[in-house]
């Protein structure tokens, strides 16, 4: 069992004014360039056009309300002073626990200002943790999040602040230290993709593979999905298992992935069937996904051999295609 | 044993898909595995048909949602729809495979719709998907509503519509016949899809006897959908209270004005012994239908369920007119379980709906609908949005059961899901189906080709051969796969299976 720390690399969105300060090794994550303490008020005053002044002067109450989300990308293991990514993780790599969490931030409505003020820490955007909390874990119980989602969902800070008007100021401490920490290990079985880095797109066959002749472990999966970055946004889709033994996982890429900007880079990620293992593996073997538009409106065609389906890239024409991969597996031979 | 002894097995007959239990316990004439082969003949299989393209057009039509047989008077067509580029829903109209109207229609955030073709016209029903609770719930679009469409290319409108405003101007005419005294008279607007409105411009004049009455003024409408203008008017009231609504209205015969211009209506005749047909309840009816999930057809009413707001409700039309629903006596109510209704369907004469895990009944004792009588039939099973098979253009029935897709499988019902499931052979298949995902389920039944085609949730297009028997042990499954997303399938000119495809 080891230990991970995957830090902030940018901001994603919100928080126009900040000006994010690079980590210092492997001492810290980015921080506000602001000195102790700060208001946030005072840093988003050219999107809110000085909301303290407005404070101080204005009768009626006012409020303030972003999310900052970040990037997560560097992934320290075992306090390892040189990060890795997501593509440099041992094989393996089986995420065990893992936290969001956050130091020194503080969020205050000062006397004689009244009010609330609150902030939330957040995983994927949109999932938040109790207010005023700096730590929010991930929930491990099944399906549980893979390393690839923990990473490419990133992580958010919510800052609520509502004040009822009066002289006083509401303000927001810097803070330090947000990151994702955990546990992970390592299973101990070296599986990959056959011909990884090839284009693909739906309806090819995909085969994972031992590395280690006879070490066996893919019968321990109990599910197969596919995952891909777009917008910023993982995308993931189960497949269904044509060839399942010890040795070798077969099946082919799923339909119906939606609309997408390819070629992007496609993992795959094998879940346990919580017997040789639980949890989920991110295969470091990756293939490059292509973005295929086949939708529109078919007919079924007694005893034709091959799908025509419309070329987008040509309109009016059409393309001949293969019936992807006909197979029938009876109970006595090659069940 | 020796190799002499052994008795070699022959595999000579493949009754198709058997994922139930161990994999060990299939039997031989069965796969345990199998994908893109399908059935020929009594026991022998082969790969699948191919598909080709539907249209012919330039720009086919591409990211489709849903499709729907379209049966109009002079062919059997399809409604579609897709997803544009802004992410709206847009309904097209494909007439053949190389004529296509629309988009009719386009609503951001319609998903999917509920269709009914009626007489020639299409009634349209925007509904999306709601995540309630994590539970994903079908139910009308807010601030949406029932569309018509006429069939023809035109854009698809509100159905119903809003009473004539104005006032009459009102004299007695030449020498005539009515009953001497204080009536009220308005009109009533008829639109191209033979909705009423509720009257207006009512105005009172008392009529003397020897005297027929002459209008002017008569109120047209903005509404390029008016082709007609019908008089009402109420029998002598002895005692006029000012209500203008409290009376009650009948058409006049010989009081219908053919256009939606004319202005004037001269020396209409009539006794009050003449006025038979009633048109108060046109007072009640919604001038704007709100959108539900369901569609279906009960009587010749229109049947619309699950809307944004009452998802335990049903709202049924007077017979034949399919606009015309009161929001009074058109009510029907499933007992609320914060589940909404998924389908309704008829059989047997009897009005079946469903929620996604209950079934009931409704039975029309010709009174008005609020008056039917409820029943449960299950509260255990029932089906998602698209769960009911499709005979041929319409969800039916066929040989008098309708064909169930529930929790526990597909099932046959005839008044009673009947036990086992034809989906038996294959019940870890159904199972391991995502069931929150149960409205991507779509099943077709195609009679001629005795074969049921069922979308799953996985994309994969499932296919039951039943031509030894609709029988859970005779019946064959082969799963199919496609690299286009397929998600709607509908069957047109009896048996061509026409498969929808998005992104």
């Amino acid at each position: 069992m080891g230990t991970f720390i995957a830090r902030t690399s940018a901001l994603v969105s919100g928080g126009a004014s900040f000006i994010l300060v690079p980590p210092a090794a492997n001492t810290a994550a980015w921080y506000t360039q602001f000195g102790t303490p700060v208001s946030i008020i005072l840093a988003m005053q050219s999107v809110l056009a000085d909301l303290r002044a407005e404070l101080n002067s204005v009768a009626i109450p006012v409020s303030f309300a972003d999310t900052l989300r970040f990037q997560v990308d560097d992934i320290y293991l075992d306090g390892a002073v040189s990060p890795v990514s997501f593509s440099g993780l041992p094989a393996g790599f089986n995420l065990l626990s893992a936290f969001v969490s956050i130091s020194d931030l503080a969020v205050t409505v000062t006397p004689p200002v009244t009010g609330t003020a609150e902030y939330f820490l957040q995983q994927a955007n949109g999932t938040e943790g109790e207010a005023d909390t700096p730590i929010f874990p991930y929930d491990m119980s099944f399906p549980q999040p893979t390393m690839l989602e923990v990473i490419n969902n990133g992580i958010g800070l919510r800052v609520a602040i509502a004040a009822t008007a009066a002289p006083g100021f509401s303000q927001i401490f810097p803070f330090y230290n947000f990151f994702i920490s955990g546990e992970y290990e390592i299973i101990s079985f070296d599986w990959t993709l056959e011909n990884a880095g090839t284009p693909v797109q739906i309806g090819d066959e995909v085969r994972i593979v031992n590395n280690i002749a006879g070490a066996g472990g893919l019968a321990g999966v109990s599910k197969v999905c596919v995952s891909f970055v777009d917008g910023g946004v993982l995308q993931t889709f189960c497949a269904i298992i044509d060839t399942h033994t010890d040795d070798l996982i077969t099946f082919l890429i799923p339909s119906g992935l939606g609309e997408f900007t390819g070629p992007t880079t496609l993992y795959v990620t094998l879940y346990g069937n919580g017997i040789q293992f639980t949890g989920s593996v991110t295969l470091q073997t990756t293939l490059q996904l292509l973005f295929l538009d086949a939708s529109g409106i078919y007919t079924l065609i007694k005893n034709k051999k091959t799908d025509t389906i419309y070329d987008r890239d040509n309109p009016g024409q059409t393309l001949e295609v293969k019936i992807p991969n006909p197979y029938a597996r009876t109970g006595l031979v090659g069940g | 044993m020796t190799l002499r002894g052994h008795e070699p097995i022959k595999l000579d007959k493949f009754n198709g898909l058997w994922q139930r239990g161990d994999v060990d316990s299939v039997p031989l004439d069965h796969f345990t595995a199998c994908r893109n082969v399908t059935a020929i003949g009594d026991d022998a299989f082969g790969t699948r048909n191919g598909v080709g393209i539907h249209q012919t057009v330039e720009v086919p039509l591409e990211d489709v949602k849903r499709v729907y047989n379209y049966p109009t008077d002079d062919g059997n067509t399809l409604i579609v729809l897709v997803i544009n580029n802004a992410g709206s829903g847009e309904i097209y109209h494909v007439v053949n495979e190389n004529t296509i109207y629309g988009p009719l229609l386009t609503i951001a955030g319609m998903t999917d719709f509920a269709f009914l073709p009626y007489a020639g016209r299409g009634y349209i029903s925007p509904f999306n998907t709601f995540d309630v609770g994590g539970l994903n719930l079908e139910k009308g679009l807010e601030n949406e509503f029932l569309y018509v469409y006429m069939g023809d290319g035109t854009a698809a409108r509100k159905a119903a519509g809003t009473a004539l405003t104005g006032a009459l101007t009102i004299a007695n005419g030449a020498v005539g016949n009515t009953d001497a005294g204080f009536h009220l008279f308005a009109f009533v607007a008829e639109t191209d899809s033979g909705y009423l409105t509720p009257p207006g411009a009512i105005t009172g004049f008392t009529t003397a006897a020897l005297s027929s009455v002459s209008f002017s003024t008569i109120p047209t409408s903005g509404s390029p959908t008016i082709v007609r203008r019908h008089l009402v008017a109420t029998k002598v009231i002895a005692s006029y209270n000012g209500n203008t609504t409290g009376y009650t209205f009948y058409f006049v015969a010989g009081g219908t004005i053919e256009n939606n211009t004319a202005t004037v209506l001269n020396n209409i005749s009539f006794f009050d012994a003449d006025l038979l047909d009633d048109a108060s309840h046109l007072f009640d009816n919604y001038a704007e239908i709100p959108a539900g999930a369901v569609l279906t057809l009960y009587h010749n009413r229109l049947v619309l369920a699950a809307t944004f707001d009452d998802i335990s409700i049903g709202i049924v039309s007077a017979i034949g007119e399919p606009e015309a629903i009161s929001q009074i006596t058109g009510i029907i109510v499933v007992p609320p379980d914060g589940n909404p209704i998924t389908n309704a369907q008829e059989l047997r004469d009897i009005l079946f709906v469903t929620k996604r895990a209950r079934t009931g009944s409704f039975v029309d004792n010709g009174d008005e609908p609020s008056f039917w009588p409820y029943a449960v039939v299950d509260n255990a099973l029932g089906c998602p949005v698209h769960g009911i098979a499709t005979v041929i253009d319409s969800g039916s029935s066929s040989v008098d059961y309708l064909i169930v897709c529930t929790y526990q499988g597909i099932s046959l019902f005839n008044g009673r899901y009947i036990a086992p499931e034809l989906s038996w052979k294959i019940e870890d298949l159904w199972r391991n189906q995502e069931r929150n995902e149960f409205r991507k389920i779509q099943i077709l039944n195609a009679s001629i080709q005795k074969e049921l085609y069922i979308i799953l949730p996985d994309r994969r297009l499932l296919i039951g051969n039943y031509a030894n028997g609709m029988d859970p042990k005779k019946i064959k499954w082969y799963p199919q796969f496609f690299i286009m997303g397929v998600n709607t399938i509908a069957v047109v000119n009896i048996d061509d299976i026409i498969i929808g495809a998005d992104l």
